[in-house]
């Protein structure tokens, strides 16, 4: 009876004397960057050249006038500046017109023409330098001019323009 | 002849005769060891590219969510547990945000922020003795083009240490 006791005290000083140990366990997640380049810019409105932008005593321009309707925005990730380039994809024909069209990017930019009398310009730079980050709701400016004499019209046309903005690497 | 029937009266009789009762004392250990038994799978891939870009709304990447990863855990103890997570393995270079939360726990923690690894945070809290079974867990991640940028797709993983403790 003794050595009945005395055995189940030991196994109760065992089992009371086991350490509670921690239990612990890992798990892995996997964070992927792609490549980021995205180019977001909206319409522009309508740019009308009527009495309203002609002075006869200055000669027979019609305009500057500007729509600024658009804005353009950009992001990306990659760890060379990046470049948006401007190019009136779908234009009029030459003949006929001698509308100027120029597009610029950000009240701070530089105006580039896309459209001309010579018709549609190759890609221009609108906007350089562009480092890794994002331009958001940058302010798109279109603006046109023609001359009463080199765009003859028997009523109201309209000029349509595509102007594709493109992001390149520097 | 006499002697042998009188023997084998004998010998029925010791067998039909009741055994007198005997005991002893036997001792059965049984034996309890503390059980707390904790496994988290791992998360699947989380993407932060053109999908997860607005650029109208800036150069943040996601926040992205995965809800792969499973916890599990039981214990005996006579006092209540919780469980803790931690980044224990941060490969750098990025301004990665990445957050956990185990359903039924604490809510969203942050693990790293902003590219720097968080203090250990309490995931759920308050676990009597029995078992959690088949939880989910969920990271979210979120970046900005400026703060990590690539040259190409390139993949950060991130090991996170659950640990039960005392509550």
């Amino acid at each position: 009876m003794k050595k009945v006791l005395a055995l189940s005290l030991v196994a109760a000083l065992l089992v009371s004397a086991f350490p509670v140990l921690a239990a612990t366990a890992t798990s892995n997640v996997t964070v992927t960057i792609g490549a980021v380049d995205k180019l977001v810019v909206t319409n522009g409105g309508t740019i009308t050249l009527d009495n309203n932008s002609a002075d006869p005593t200055a000669g027979d321009v019609l305009g500057p006038a500007t729509d600024s309707t658009a804005r353009l925005s950009f992001v990306h990730n990659k760890n060379v500046n990046k470049k948006i380039t401007a190019e009136a994809t779908t234009a009029p024909a030459a003949a006929g017109n001698d509308i100027q069209l120029e597009v610029q990017v950000g009240a701070a930019g530089s105006f580039v023409t896309v459209y001309d009398d010579n018709g549609a310009a190759a890609a221009q730079d609108a906007v350089t330098g562009i480092a890794a980050g994002a331009l958001s709701n940058q302010v798109v400016t279109y603006r046109a001019r023609a001359t009463a004499a080199g765009t003859p019209v028997s009523a109201a046309t309209n000029f349509d323009f595509t102007i594709t903005f493109t992001s390149v690497d520097q | 002849m006499r002697g042998l029937l009188g023997a084998l009266l004998w010998l029925a009789l010791a067998c039909a005769a009741p055994a007198s009762a005997a005991s002893v004392g036997a001792s059965a250990l049984v034996k309890v060891p503390a059980v707390d038994l904790l496994s988290v799978s791992d998360g699947g891939t989380i993407v932060l590219d053109n999908a997860a870009a607005d650029p109208q709304a800036g150069d943040d990447l996601g926040p992205v969510a995965d809800s792969t990863a499973r916890l599990n855990y039981t214990h005996n103890s006579p006092t209540a547990k919780k469980l803790t997570a931690q980044v224990t393995a941060n490969p750098g270079g990025s301004d990665i945000t990445l957050t956990v939360s185990v359903a039924g726990g604490t809510g969203e923690k942050t693990l790293v922020d902003a590219g720097a690894t968080a203090a250990v945070q309490d995931v759920y809290t308050n676990i009597p003795a029995g078992a959690l079974s088949d939880l989910s867990v969920t990271y979210k991640a979120s970046a900005t083009a400026h703060g990590t940028p690539v040259s190409g797709p390139t993949s950060f993983v991130f090991t996170i240490t659950f640990t039960s403790v005392s509550s």
